[in-house]
């Protein structure tokens, strides 16, 4: 087993200063266990250099793949969103119109509903492109 | 951040800023495949996992380019994106692989050095049983090359903790590698 007071040392072994090297070397010279310990990391920060060093992937990306359009610009990607809204308020104003008295509903409940559909998907555009960010 | 990789990142803003998202995003994968791939490596400790997962990865940020702001930096963004994707599939109960003989460097090397292979394969399974974050930094480490600095970068963790980290693996690397090496010859 390694000296305590000197573990630290042997494992940055490579990263000592001029001065502490020596300090250690010195050490070194009388110790077996430090010795033995050195020996052993040196081996060990070999072996994984050669386990990992270089490491690349075999199948290289080809952004050229992609074959679905650009992302959108913002403002079009809202424009998408507000059409959609949109065309919800006015099926559900239709939709009132048309079947609401079964209901009992008033005639402008339609209008809520839309509106109330139109935030909500608005609402829902956001936290998407905010989440797909991270 | 080295130079040129700061102007490669500068670029890519550039393109991003005049909604270039195709230009931008094949110097993204230029710039950044390989690091994202040793990333998703050192985190999965497998490699064709890491690989599908780098894939993963990169269309995901394909999909976010347009919703980056800059509040950080280009790489820091993406790393994070590479690191909740490669921890995602973790915890989605993929295993740690290991290291096969398949690997070409790997049989490269056993035709040279007959013993490397064999130690190299038990040198991996040792490095698997680390605690996960001493596993991290270790590939990482070699990975990119002994660069304390890249692997803070990478695992969005302070210097002083890559290094205490590295430490403790190498420390108990070394003492159950000596370990065995002196069960191997005893029972010889």
């Amino acid at each position: 087993m390694p000296c305590e007071a000197f573990e630290d040392l042997l494992n940055g072994y490579s990263e000592l200063s001029a001065g502490e090297r020596a300090a250690v070397d010195a050490h070194l010279a009388a110790c077996l266990g430090c010795r033995d310990f050195l020996e052993t990391l040196t081996a060990v920060d070999q072996s994984l250099t050669a386990l990992y060093l270089g490491a690349e992937p075999r199948r290289i990306f080809d952004p050229t793949f992609i074959k679905q359009p650009s992302p959108l610009p913002e403002i079009l990607d809202f424009i998408g969103w507000a059409a959609v809204a949109a065309i919800v308020i006015i099926l559900s104003a239709v939709a009132a119109a048309r079947f609401g008295y079964m209901l009992t509903l008033p005639p402008y409940a339609g209008w809520y509903a839309g509106a109330t559909a139109a935030i909500l998907f608005v609402a829902l555009n956001r936290v998407l492109r905010t989440r797909s960010a991270h | 951040m080295p130079a040129r990789a700061q102007r490669m990142d500068d670029e890519i803003q550039g393109h991003l800023e005049h909604q270039r998202w195709q230009q931008a995003f094949e110097l993204v994968v230029k710039q950044y495949q390989t690091k994202v791939f040793r990333l998703a490596f050192s985190i999965l400790g497998n490699r064709e996992q890491a690989e599908d997962t780098s894939q993963e990865i990169l269309f995901r940020i394909w999909r976010a380019l347009p919703a980056y702001r800059g509040a950080s930096a280009l790489s820091t963004w993406i790393f994070s994106i590479a690191r909740n994707a490669s921890l995602n599939a973790l915890k989605r109960g993929t295993s740690r692989g290991t290291v096969s003989f398949e690997e070409p460097g790997i049989e490269t090397q056993a035709v040279v050095r007959p013993g490397l292979a064999r130690s190299l394969t038990h040198l991996e399974a040792l490095v698997a049983e680390l605690p996960e974050k001493q596993r991290q930094v270790v590939a990482l480490f070699y990975m990119e090359e002994r660069s304390y600095q890249e692997v803070a970068r990478l695992l969005d963790m302070p210097l002083g903790t890559v290094k205490t980290h590295l430490f403790r693996a190498r420390k108990e690397l070394a003492l159950r590698w000596r370990k065995e090496n002196a069960n191997a010859v005893r029972s010889v």
